[in-house]
């Protein structure tokens, strides 16, 4: 029984194993099933020249290991903006803002209410936090009422952005 | 690279001789300012993103951000034509913003002293991120074809037998699987 696997890592983001099942062929395939795990590592900020420096400094380190038996991408690049959040996007949701609609952790919808706004009154756009920043905004928010920033909404409607 | 933290983009609008004035720095700095509500946003880092309240602005803030370029630090001002060639249509699609500034290598729009770096933006530094795939069976190899790392995740399901044109953003922007691969390989 073989243990094959994969790995993809990714820099301003990612490394991913591709971890095969059991397989009487010792040729990796395309069969289907033929591998059964994946293991996406995201390294947030790791530049491509980060990879081959470390690589070549650090020969018995994980990375050069795992580089040993891999494909390096030297010439990849995020699909659009490189921040954190629409990186991870980009290796999770296999796209860029045009189809997830996702710019930065604090971003703008002109189609969404403020979250006070509870009927929806007036014309709609708000900022609108995504991540999980969220609900210390919300938390402070609730704490200071007249503060800057939201009441926490029942469903964790957007805050205020304050970066 | 030295990096040069000149402070948060609206502020550098706000400095300059004329804000107080032009229409285009009246726009920012009334999106900057907007606290809730439909009246725009400002964020920024090593990249400047900026929702206008008044949608038809953009041009006077385009013109007003490239003729002030260099005092802002900024390398390439999107807006209207230029902006939709890599992004929707910011007067159809709501979360698009309307003018992305992209600033001059080693600018970060910070007032931070800590921050000694950052990604954010489309910077070759930004955007050429490590990308690696493993597996025991696979021999070592370098590939320098430009590839992006939306790939990985129609690569990762095809690895897996799961067809990629389960994710939407793969039917919508026709993203491929990650070349080289012998575990991926279309048939």
């Amino acid at each position: 029984m073989k243990n094959k696997f994969a790995v993809a890592l990714a820099g301003a983001l990612a490394l991913a194993a591709f971890v095969p099942g059991a397989s009487a062929d010792s040729h990796i395939n395309n069969e289907r099933n033929h591998i059964r795990h994946v293991l996406l590592i995201s390294v947030d900020g790791l530049h491509a020249l980060d990879v081959a420096n470390f690589v070549q400094s650090h020969p018995n380190s994980a990375l050069a290991e795992l580089s040993s038996h891999a494909l390096t991408y030297s010439n990849a690049r995020t699909p659009s903006l490189s921040d954190s959040f629409p990186g991870l996007l980009a290796l999770v949701t296999g796209g860029s803002p045009v189809s997830h609609g996702l710019f930065y952790d604090v971003s703008y919808d002109r189609a969404i209410f403020d979250p006070t706004n509870t009927t929806c009154s007036g014309s709609p756009g708000n900022t609108m936090v995504f991540d999980e920043s969220i609900r210390q905004r919300q938390a402070r928010a609730v704490a200071n009422k007249s503060g800057e920033g939201q009441q926490a909404g029942p469903l964790r409607r957007p805050g205020r952005g304050s970066s | 690279m030295k990096v040069n933290k000149p402070g948060h983009f609206a502020d550098l609008v706000a400095a300059l001789p004329d804000a107080g004035t032009n229409a285009g720095a009246l726009a920012i700095a009334s999106a900057a300012a907007c606290g809730s509500g439909p009246c725009g946003f400002v964020q920024d880092d090593d990249i400047a993103l900026i929702w206008l309240q008044d949608q038809s602005q953009s041009p006077a803030v385009a013109a007003y951000l490239n003729t002030n370029a260099i005092a802002l630090f900024a390398d390439d001002v999107m807006g209207g034509t230029e902006l939709k060639l890599k992004f929707n249509d910011p007067t159809k699609d709501s979360r698009t913003p309307d003018i992305i500034v992209q600033p001059v290598y080693g600018t970060i729009y910070t007032a931070s002293t800590k921050k000694n770096a950052e990604h954010g933006g489309f910077s070759f530094g930004d955007t050429n991120v490590g990308l690696i795939v493993s597996n025991p069976e696979l021999r070592a190899g370098v590939l320098k074809t430009p590839v992006a790392t939306s790939q990985v995740a129609p690569t990762i399901l095809k690895a897996l037998g799961i067809d990629p044109q389960n994710l939407k953003s793969v039917r919508v922007e026709k993203t491929d699987v990650l070349p080289g691969l012998p575990f991926v390989r279309e048939k």
